[in-house]
């Protein structure tokens, strides 16, 4: 599905700046640090793909992003669209710019959608406020943009209510609601974790053919290693709200960089290989958040730690052209070897 | 929905006829009767009573005679409010229950909803707490606290108010049984708003309206308002009826002329046609009630109306 020619355009300036963001939660047992000081870029037209466990921060990075956080979150640092400063701007801004120049859908298309509002409804308002159109020429332009995502019968559809849609003809709608104000970004959270596997391959074919059309940038954030092989560009490896690796989709699967991501790639079960011996797994639990430690977060489940690893934070080093890594480690993974 | 509908008052029929069937059999079983009273009457003056309204024949054929005036609208005479039937006490009292009732029932959505939303916008804030600890008073204090209270306040030391009687509806007569009605009714309103505005408000749906870019009053207004009515409703259906049939304690401290007082006053005199007129007029709003409140669901909720 990846293009290799369209690498060579990705070059441009970055369509999204993050730096230094940081995002926090209070909460009754004190704060916690979901997001640490992550630098990161979004190309134009480029997907990116975001991966990491249950509070590794993919997630809270895109609501910080868009002023979506809950009440009792807190984001620092500087996020810039296209040059200009977004974070913590002003909800008049952020009202202007989410649904509008940037985008979003979510995991559970059964509960992102409101069961109270026809379809149509839940669409043509995002044409009648970003836009200003009028109810009925929002509503062609829903027919169109439903067709564009394969649901036929688009008018009357319009007209029915999101309990009378399967799971991924929702997920359709969403994408193809997100799409109504032709963004320059879409984010899209777990967009396909809820559907079953077939659907979840449509999808994805979808926001593919949806990039390749109009030069959308995605932001895939997801667990799902596989989703991430299929449609990214590039990759961001997520751990305890910090960046560990990040690499050109083919440089993160053949010569990733990081004993997290390693673990990550061997824990994902392999139908071509013989069944051998037992799934692997990274051994120790997920970090607790409402601790900072000096060192990396990691350290703790990682094989390969030494002394300084609990210390010190491992800065982010370049490791060639496309290529971030943040680790002490010096020497060879075990299964580099392996060639994956 | 007119099928939906067809059928739910085709089943209030044997529902109905079922609540008046065990009311009747279960007030006979009580000891005593209406006429027993602590002075003892000569047993040829009980005989005649008995014979006048029946009370000798065997209890399943006043239970016949009894469903027979029913049908056709008849709820009998009263036994202890003597040459006057059920349906003439019914007729006056409940005129004024309604009115007291309505005007409260009214007042507390009014007041209630919007404290409730506002305390649910401003979550853990001063206005929040405020407001909640208000309607938590509101709840635990008991009418027959209050009452007194403001009447001591606004009518004895004040002079602002009477302190009770009807006066044929005189709005001054109005203002303290309404406000003592209206007070717990609308603290527990604000409450459920304010709970299921918060639970609204956090769902995934008002999520996706904030990341399409909706300014905060379209999301409130389109996306949160309808979902967070709906625990309202079922919570109103029962409430309405229990405030428009009156409240003893409120009649009795204001001497109101309403119903309230013909539930105890009935059960306590054994007058048999009273409890009964009463208990029917209770199951009958309960049940128009209901149907108005699963009506209403359907009419709100597009996912109620499918059965």
């Amino acid at each position: 599905m990846r293009s290799t020619r369209r690498t060579a355009e990705l070059t441009a300036a970055a369509l999204l700046e993050i730096r230094a963001l940081s995002v926090q939660f209070s909460t009754g047992d004190g704060p916690v640090y979901a997001v640490n000081d992550l630098d990161l870029q979004v190309r134009r037209g480029e997907v990116l793909g975001m991966v990491g466990e249950s509070g590794s921060g993919k997630s809270q990075t895109w609501l910080a992003v868009l002023g979506l956080l809950a009440k009792n979150g807190h984001a620092e640092g500087s996020v810039r669209l296209d040059g200009e400063e977004i974070l913590n701007a002003p909800s008049r801004t952020l009202t202007r710019l989410r649904g509008n120049r940037v985008g979003m859908i979510f995991q559970d298309p059964m509960t992102a959608m409101n069961p109270f509002l026809t379809v149509g409804r839940q669409m043509t308002e995002v044409l009648q406020w970003h836009r200003g159109l009028s109810r009925r020429a929002a509503e062609a332009r829903c027919i169109e943009a439903l067709t564009a995502v394969h649901i036929t019968d688009a008018a009357r559809r319009l007209q029915m209510y999101p309990h009378e849609f399967s799971g991924g003809m929702r997920q359709r709608v969403m994408i193809a609601t997100a799409l109504l104000t032709e963004p320059q970004l879409l984010i899209c959270d777990e967009p396909t974790t809820a559907l079953d596997v077939t659907v979840q391959a449509q999808i994805l074919a979808l926001l593919d053919e949806l990039r390749q059309r109009h030069g959308t940038a995605i932001v895939l954030i997801t667990h799902d290693l596989g989703v991430v092989a299929q449609l990214a560009d590039r990759v961001v490896v997520m751990y305890a709200g910090r960046q560990v690796e990040t690499a050109e989709v083919h440089t993160l699967y053949g010569a990733y960089r990081h004993p997290y991501t390693e673990g990550l790639l061997r824990s994902v079960p392999r139908l071509d290989e013989a069944r051998a011996e037992r799934l692997a797994t990274i051994p120790g639990r997920p970090p607790d958040l409402a601790q900072r430690p000096p060192g990396c977060p990691f350290a703790p489940r990682c094989a390969y730690a030494a002394p300084i690893c609990a210390q010190q934070m491992p800065p982010l080093v370049a490791l060639g052209p496309e290529h971030l890594r943040a680790c002490h480690y010096g020497g060879a993974l075990k299964s580099e070897a392996r060639g994956a | 929905m007119i099928r939906f509908l067809l059928r739910r008052l085709a089943w209030a029929i044997p529902t109905l006829w079922v609540i008046v069937t065990l009311s009747f059999f279960m007030l006979r079983l009580a000891p005593g009767g209406p006429f027993t009273e602590a002075r003892r009457l000569p047993p040829q003056v009980m005989a005649n009573l008995e014979r006048m309204y029946h009370l000798n024949e065997p209890v399943w054929e006043q239970y016949g005679r009894y469903l027979e005036h029913m049908v056709r609208g008849d709820f009998g005479p009263s036994y202890v409010y003597r040459s006057t039937t059920v349906n003439q006490l019914i007729a006056q009292g409940l005129p004024v229950d309604l009115t007291i009732g309505g005007l409260a029932l009214a007042l507390a959505l009014l007041i209630g909803m919007p404290l409730g939303m506002l305390a649910a916008l401003r979550q853990n804030r001063a206005w929040d707490y405020v407001s909640m600890a208000g309607a938590m008073i509101g709840i635990s204090v008991p009418t027959f606290v209050v009452a007194p209270l403001l009447i001591l306040l606004l009518a004895v030391k004040a002079h602002w108010l009477p302190a009770g009687g009807w006066s044929h509806g005189r709005l001054s007569h109005l203002v303290l049984p309404v406000a003592v009605l209206t007070l717990p009714l609308l603290a527990y309103v604000a409450r459920l708003m304010r709970g299921s505005m918060i639970e609204v408000l956090n769902s995934p749906y008002i999520r996706t309206a904030r990341a399409k870019g909706l300014p905060e009053r379209t999301v409130l207004l389109r996306h949160a308002l309808r979902p967070a009515l709906m625990p309202l409703i079922s919570f109103l259906g029962p409430a309405a009826v229990n405030t428009l049939t009156g409240s003893i304690i409120v009649e009795e401290i204001f001497g109101l002329p309403g119903i309230g007082r013909f539930f105890v006053d009935g059960a306590m005199n054994r007058d048999y046609t009273l409890v009964m007129g009463v208990t029917i007029l209770y199951a009958v709003l309960i049940i128009a009630f209901n149907l108005l409140a699963d009506v209403l669901y359907g009419v709100l909720d597009p996912r109620a109306r499918l059965s």
